[in-house]
C-alpha cells in the first residue's frame, strides 16, 4: 500500500497527475440463477486503460432447505446457510485470456466474502442438524490482482451457481485509470 | 500518489492455480504444470479444509457423529522440482501462510445436477480473508509446481479430511526470449 506520510505533498504535481491517472473502482454486480452458470460481465469503457491493482467482492450463501429434515428442498425455505455455492472463473475480455486455471469457490478469493442477504426470511436459523450460519464478516482485505485491462475491453466473469436459490453477487475492481497520451503510448 | 509506469504491467499477468484435492494417505500432493513459455510467481497460497473428525466424546459435537477440533495439523512443504529440493527446512503448519479453514466448515451434498467434480461437497463461505501475500517464489519456465500436504489429525492419528481446497495466487511470467515477447528465440 501507499505510504502517505513518506510522500512530500506538492498539490501542483499531484493535480497534474490526477489530470493523467487516477484512482477508480469498477463494479461487477450480477445474479445468478439457481443450478445454472451465467457469464457476467462488465466494461472498462473507452476513457483510457484500467490498471488493476486489487479484488475484493462480496455474495450470498442462500439455499432452500426443508427445515425439519434439514434437507436440501427446493419448495423449503430459504436459509443463509453460510456454504459457498458460487464459484468462478475471470477471463480479460480483450485476448479471451483466462486467468484462473479452474472454477475457483468465490469464498477462496473474494473479501469480506459472504454477506447476510435480505432474501433469508429465517436468516441464521439453528436446523435441526446443523449450526447455524455465521454472522457475515466485516474483514475487508483486498486481494492482490495486478492486471492491465485495456480500453473498452470487457471484464469477464462466469460464474457457477449450485445452490437452488438465486444468489447475488458484487465483484469491485480496484485500481488506476490512466488517461495520459505519454503513458498509454506504446501499450498494446 | 504514485505514477503508475505501465511497461511493468505489460507482460505479467496473474493466474490463480485452483485444486481441491481428495485425501487419503499421510502425503498427498498438489501439484501444477506450468504452460509452456511461462515461469510462475508464487505470492501466496489459500487452503481450505473441513475441520471434521470421527466423532470423539471429549469434544461437543456439532453434527451427529462429526466434532470439530480447534484445529488441524496439516502441514505443507514447497518443492522446488526444477532442483528437486525443497524450498523449506521442513514442512510448517498450513494455518501460518494462509487462514485455516474455519470451525464453521462443514460438508454439503450440492443440489443436482450441478457439483461438476462429483465430490458432493461444499465449503463453508467462511472467508480465507484475512491471508496476505506473504510468498515469493518463482518457478522456472515450463516447471511443475508440487507442494506436499502432511499432517496428523489429533483424534485419530491420519487425515481426516478427505479434500482440500488449494488457490496459488500469483503471476505468469512470460518467457521472453521467445519472439512474442521481443527476444530472439
Amino acid at each position: 500500500m501507499i505510504q502517505v506520510l513518506s510522500q512530500k505533498l506538492a498539490a501542483q504535481s499531484r493535480f497534474q497527475l490526477q489530470s493523467e491517472q487516477y484512482s477508480e473502482k469498477i463494479p461487477l454486480s450480477d445474479t445468478i440463477p439457481a443450478g445454472t452458470t451465467k457469464l457476467c460481465k462488465t466494461n472498462v469503457s473507452n476513457l483510457g486503460h484500467f490498471l488493476c491493482l486489487r479484488i475484493t467482492g462480496h455474495f450470498e450463501t442462500l439455499a432452500k432447505y426443508n427445515v425439519s429434515s434439514g434437507a436440501l428442498d427446493a419448495s423449503g425455505s430459504i436459509i443463509d446457510d453460510g456454504i459457498s455455492h458460487l464459484r468462478a472463473t475471470l477471463q480479460d475480455g480483450a485476448g479471451q485470456r483466462i486467468m484462473f486455471s479452474d472454477y475457483v469457490p468465490l469464498d477462496l478469493f473474494l473479501s469480506p466474502g459472504r454477506t447476510r442477504s435480505y432474501d433469508a426470511a429465517n436468516n441464521l436459523m439453528v436446523k435441526t442438524n446443523m449450526v447455524a450460519a455465521a454472522a457475515a464478516p466485516a474483514l475487508f482485505y483486498p486481494d492482490e490482482f495486478e492486471y492491465l485491462f485495456t480500453a473498452n475491453s470487457d471484464i469477464l466473469m462466469s460464474i457457477k451457481n449450485d445452490s437452488n436459490v438465486d444468489l447475488d453477487v458484487d465483484i469491485l475492481f480496484h485500481g488506476v485509470r490512466i488517461l495520459s497520451r505519454r503513458t498509454v503510448a506504446g501499450v498494446r | 500518489m504514485v505514477r503508475y509506469n505501465l511497461d511493468i504491467a505489460q507482460k505479467v499477468l496473474p493466474y490463480f492455480i485452483y485444486k481441491r484435492i481428495p485425501v487419503s494417505h499421510y502425503r498427498e500432493y498438489f501439484t501444477f504444470k506450468i504452460d509452456y513459455g511461462f515461469g510462475y510467481w508464487l505470492r501466496g497460497v489459500k487452503v481450505k479444509y473441513p475441520e471434521r473428525v470421527p466423532a470423539d466424546t471429549h469434544l461437543q459435537p456439532l453434527i451427529p457423529g462429526w466434532v470439530y477440533p480447534q484445529s488441524r495439523k496439516i502441514k505443507l512443504e514447497f518443492f522446488d522440482n526444477a532442483n528437486f529440493k525443497a524450498r523449506q527446512p521442513e514442512p510448517f503448519s498450513a494455518v501460518l501462510i494462509s487462514s485455516p479453514g474455519a470451525d464453521h466448515c462443514f460438508t454439503f451434498g450440492a443440489p443436482s445436477p450441478v457439483d461438476n467434480d462429483g465430490y458432493s461437497i461444499n465449503f463453508s463461505a467462511e472467508p480465507a480473508a484475512k491471508s496476505i501475500s506473504n510468498l515469493n517464489f518463482l518457478y522456472k519456465y515450463g516447471d511443475i509446481i508440487r507442494i506436499d500436504i502432511t499432517g496428523q489429525d489429533v483424534q485419530s492419528g491420519g487425515f481426516a479430511p478427505d479434500y482440500i481446497d488449494m488457490l496459488l495466487v500469483g503471476y505468469y511470467v512470460p518467457q521472453e526470449t521467445f519472439t512474442m515477447y521481443g527476444g530472439k528465440e
